[in-house]
C-alpha cells in the first residue's frame, strides 16, 4: 500500500518504448510473469524487446491487458461487447494480434481471437474459406479436387 | 515471425490475412475448435491443410439418424485410424450401443489416451458391460467427465482421479458400496458434482468428501432409475434401498436437489449460500420430512429457490420447526401450480417469518389468495416486510380475482417495497393471438396501478413476453 505502481518497460520491432503497469502483464502474459519471477527482469535497466511485436500492434495488446485487469469484475456481456469492439480490425491487424498474443502467451487474448477466426470457418464452403483466408493456389491436382468433390459434396 | 509478401503501406488490400501462414500448431488449435466433421473438411482446402486435422485436438462424435448407422460406425473406425488420438484433449462420443459392443471397446480404448482432458461419453442400449480401459481411471490429467449411460459403472480395483474438477454421472447403476466409495475417494480435487438419476439402490452408504467441492447438482426421477417392484413396501421405497449419502464440503456454495426423494442426503459442514430445493410431492409425510432435513442444512443460505410442492409437502409437517435463514436474501418460489397464497401454505408464511433480511421474493407461476383467508395471513406480519423487502416479482398471473386480491394483498403488507414486478406471458392468455394477452396484461396493470400501496414510492413495472 502507498508504494508506487511498478511499471515495466516493453520495446516494440520499432523500438519504441511502452511502460506498463507490471501486474497488468503479469497477469495476461506468461513469458512475462516468467521473466519476473525468475528475476532475468531488473527494474531498473531491464526493458523487454519483443522484436516481432510493431508498435500499433504491442499498443492494442496492451489495453487488451490493461482493460481485462482493471474490469475484470464487469458483467460478461460489457466484457463481450468490448471484445468485440476490440477485434473489430482488418484480418492484418488480426494476424499481428495472434502472433503478439501468442508470441507473449496471453492465454485469454489467443482463445478470443481462435474464437474470431474459428466462426470465419465455421459452416462455410469451401469456396467462401479459400477466399476469406485467400488460399489462391490449392496445391491439389484436378484428378485430387475431383476426388475430394465425390468424397465431401456438402462441401461445395 | 514477419509474413511474406506483405506490402507495407497498404491501404485496402482485402483479405491480405492468410490463414496459411500462421503455423501448424495455431492451426490446429483453430480446427480443433471447430465441429469435427468440418475439422475433417479442412483437409481438402489446400495441400498445405490436408493433413493438419490429423493432429487436432478434440474430437465430438454424435449418432445420428438411425438409418444412417453403418455410415456412423465406418466413419468412427475410418477416424480412428487417421488421426493421431494420442495426442487428444477433449473426446465426446454420443450413440448407441447394441450389438456392436466391441466396437465401441474398441473406439474407446483408443480415443481416451493417458493424456486426456476431458470426456463426455453418451451411451444408449448398452446390452453388456463396456470395458473402459483401465487406464482412465487413474487418468491424472483428466479434468471434466460425463458419463451417461444406463448400466452398471464397473470400477477397477483402483481409482485416482488426479485432476477430475468436474463429474457428472447420468444414469448409471453403482453396482455395491464399496466401488462407490471408492469412486468418491478417487476424486480428491473434485469441484462440481451431477449426479443425475444415478440408481444407488445397492448402495447403502457413500461419503462425498472434497475440500475444493463448491456446487452439487442432484436430480433423481423415479420413473427413470429402474427400481422394482420388491424395492417397495406398501407403496413407499423401501428403507434397505435408501442410500445415505454423506456430503462434506467445507467449501460447497451451490447445492441444487430436484427429484422425488429416493435417496437421503446429509451436508456436513455445509457453507451454501446458493440452493434449489425441489421435491416432488410424491407422498405428503415423506416428502414433507425429506424437505424439512434440506431445509434444515442450509441455514447460511443467501438465494433460495423451492418449489410450491416442496412447501406443501413441508406443511405436513407443522409440528417440525424451521430454522432462521439469517443470511436469507433472496426467495423464488417455483410454483408449478397457482398457489393459494398462505392457504395450506403455513409454512411459507414460516418460512417469511424465519427470514429476517429478504430483499427480494419472487412468484415463478402466479399466486392467488382467498378472500376469507385475507384477516388472517400476515398476523403476525413478518419482519422483512417492514424492513427489508425491497422487490417482489410475480410472473405468470391472468388476472383472476384471487390473483389480485393476492397482489393487493402483499402491496398493503409491504411497508419498505421499491419495486412490484408483474411478468406477463402470452401463451397465459390466447395460444393463438399474442395480442390479446398484451391487451389484458395492459389493462391488469393499469388496475394494479390503482391499488393502495403501504410504500408510497413503490414501483409498479410490467413485463410482457
Amino acid at each position: 500500500m502507498g508504494s508506487p505502481v511498478k511499471k515495466i518497460m516493453l520495446c516494440s520491432s520499432e523500438k519504441e518504448i511502452f511502460s506498463v503497469e507490471e501486474q497488468v502483464m503479469v497477469q495476461h502474459s506468461v513469458i512475462i510473469n516468467n521473466m519476473i519471477e525468475d528475476g532475468s527482469y531488473n527494474h531498473e535497466e531491464s526493458k523487454i524487446p519483443l522484436d516481432c511485436v510493431d508498435s500499433k500492434t504491442l499498443k492494442k495488446v496492451i489495453d487488451y491487458c490493461t482493460h481485462h485487469t482493471h474490469h475484470h469484475n464487469d458483467n460478461q456481456e460489457d466484457l463481450e461487447a468490448w471484445d468485440a469492439q476490440f477485434l473489430n480490425v482488418d484480418s492484418n491487424g488480426l494476424y499481428d494480434l495472434l502472433m503478439a498474443a501468442n508470441y507473449l502467451e496471453i492465454r485469454n487474448l489467443l482463445d478470443l481471437i481462435y474464437g474470431t477466426i474459428k466462426n470465419m470457418i465455421k459452416g462455410k464452403k469451401i469456396d467462401e474459406i479459400r477466399r476469406i483466408f485467400n488460399i489462391k493456389d490449392h496445391g491439389f491436382t484436378p484428378e485430387e479436387e475431383e476426388q475430394n468433390r465425390k468424397e465431401y459434396p456438402h462441401f461445395y | 515471425m514477419h509474413r511474406n509478401g506483405r506490402e507495407k503501406g497498404e491501404g485496402k488490400v482485402e483479405s491480405s490475412f492468410s490463414i496459411c501462414d500462421l503455423p501448424d500448431a495455431i492451426l490446429q488449435l483453430i480446427i480443433s475448435s471447430l465441429p469435427t466433421k468440418e475439422a475433417i473438411q479442412t483437409s481438402i482446402l489446400s495441400k498445405r491443410w490436408e493433413h493438419l486435422w490429423r493432429d487436432i485436438s478434440k474430437i465430438e462424435l454424435k449418432e445420428g439418424k438411425p438409418e444412417e448407422r453403418q455410415q456412423f460406425m465406418q466413419f468412427v473406425t475410418g477416424l480412428l485410424v487417421a488421426c493421431n488420438c494420442s495426442i487428444l484433449e477433449k473426446f465426446s462420443l454420443s450413440c448407441k450401443v447394441g450389438k456392436d459392443a466391441s466396437r465401441v471397446n474398441e473406439w474407446l480404448c483408443s480415443f481416451i489416451n493417458p493424456k486426456i482432458q476431458e470426456l463426455c461419453l453418451h451411451l444408449e442400449e448398452i446390452e453388456e458391460p463396456l470395458v473402459f480401459p483401465d487406464q482412465l481411471f487413474t487418468c491424472a490429467t483428466l479434468t471434466k467427465f460425463k458419463l451417461d449411460m444406463l448400466h452398471v459403472l464397473k470400477l477397477p480395483s483402483s481409482v485416482h482421479f488426479r485432476c477430475l474438477r468436474t463429474l457428472t454421472l447420468s444414469n448409471i447403476i453403482l453396482p455395491d458400496s464399496s466401488s462407490a466409495q471408492q469412486l468418491f475417494y478417487g476424486c480428491p480435487a473434485l469441484e462440481d458434482l451431477s449426479l443425475i438419476n444415478c440408481n444407488l439402490k445397492n448402495v447403502r452408504a457413500v461419503c462425498i468428501y472434497s475440500p475444493l467441492l463448491r456446487r452439487i447438482y442432484i436430480q433423481e426421477n423415479e420413473d427413470n432409475m429402474l427400481y422394482d417392484e420388491d424395492d417397495y413396501e406398501i407403496g413407499l421405497l423401501s428403507d434397505t434401498i435408501r442410500c445415505k449419502v454423506l456430503i462434506v464440503g467445507p467449501n460447497l456454495k451451490s447445492f441444487t436437489y430436484h427429484g422425488d426423494g429416493m435417496n437421503d442426503f446429509f451436508l456436513y459442514y455445509s457453507t451454501v449460500i446458493d440452493a434449489s430445493i425441489q421435491v416432488n410431492y410424491v407422498w405428503y409425510v415423506a416428502s414433507g420430512d425429506f424437505t424439512f432435513r434440506f431445509l434444515n442444512m442450509l441455514p447460511n443460505v443467501e438465494k433460495l429457490s423451492i418449489s410450491g410442492d416442496s412447501i406443501e409437502a413441508l406443511s405436513e409437517r407443522m409440528s417440525f420447526r424451521l430454522p432462521l435463514f439469517c443470511n436469507l436474501g433472496e426467495l423464488d418460489l417455483n410454483l408449478g401450480k397457482p398457489i393459494k397464497l398462505f392457504n395450506g401454505y403455513e409454512e411459507l408464511l414460516t418460512l417469511l417469518r424465519n427470514s429476517p433480511c429478504l430483499r427480494v421474493l419472487r412468484f415463478q407461476g402466479a399466486v392467488s389468495l382467498d378472500k376469507r383467508d385475507a384477516n388472517c395471513i400476515f398476523d403476525p406480519l413478518p419482519v422483512c416486510f417492514s424492513t427489508t423487502l425491497k422487490t417482489i416479482e410475480i410472473s405468470g398471473i391472468t388476472g383472476k380475482e384471487e390473483e389480485l386480491f393476492a397482489i393487493e394483498i402483499l402491496l398493503q403488507a409491504a411497508s419498505v417495497l421499491d419495486k412490484l414486478c408483474i411478468k406477463c406471458y402470452w401463451f397465459s392468455f390466447d395460444l393463438n393471438d399474442k395480442g390479446i394477452g398484451l391487451k389484458r396484461s395492459e389493462e391488469l396493470y393499469k388496475h394494479i396501478l390503482k391499488y393502495p400501496k403501504r410504500s408510497k414510492d413503490c414501483e409498479i413495472e410490467l413485463e410482457y413476453s
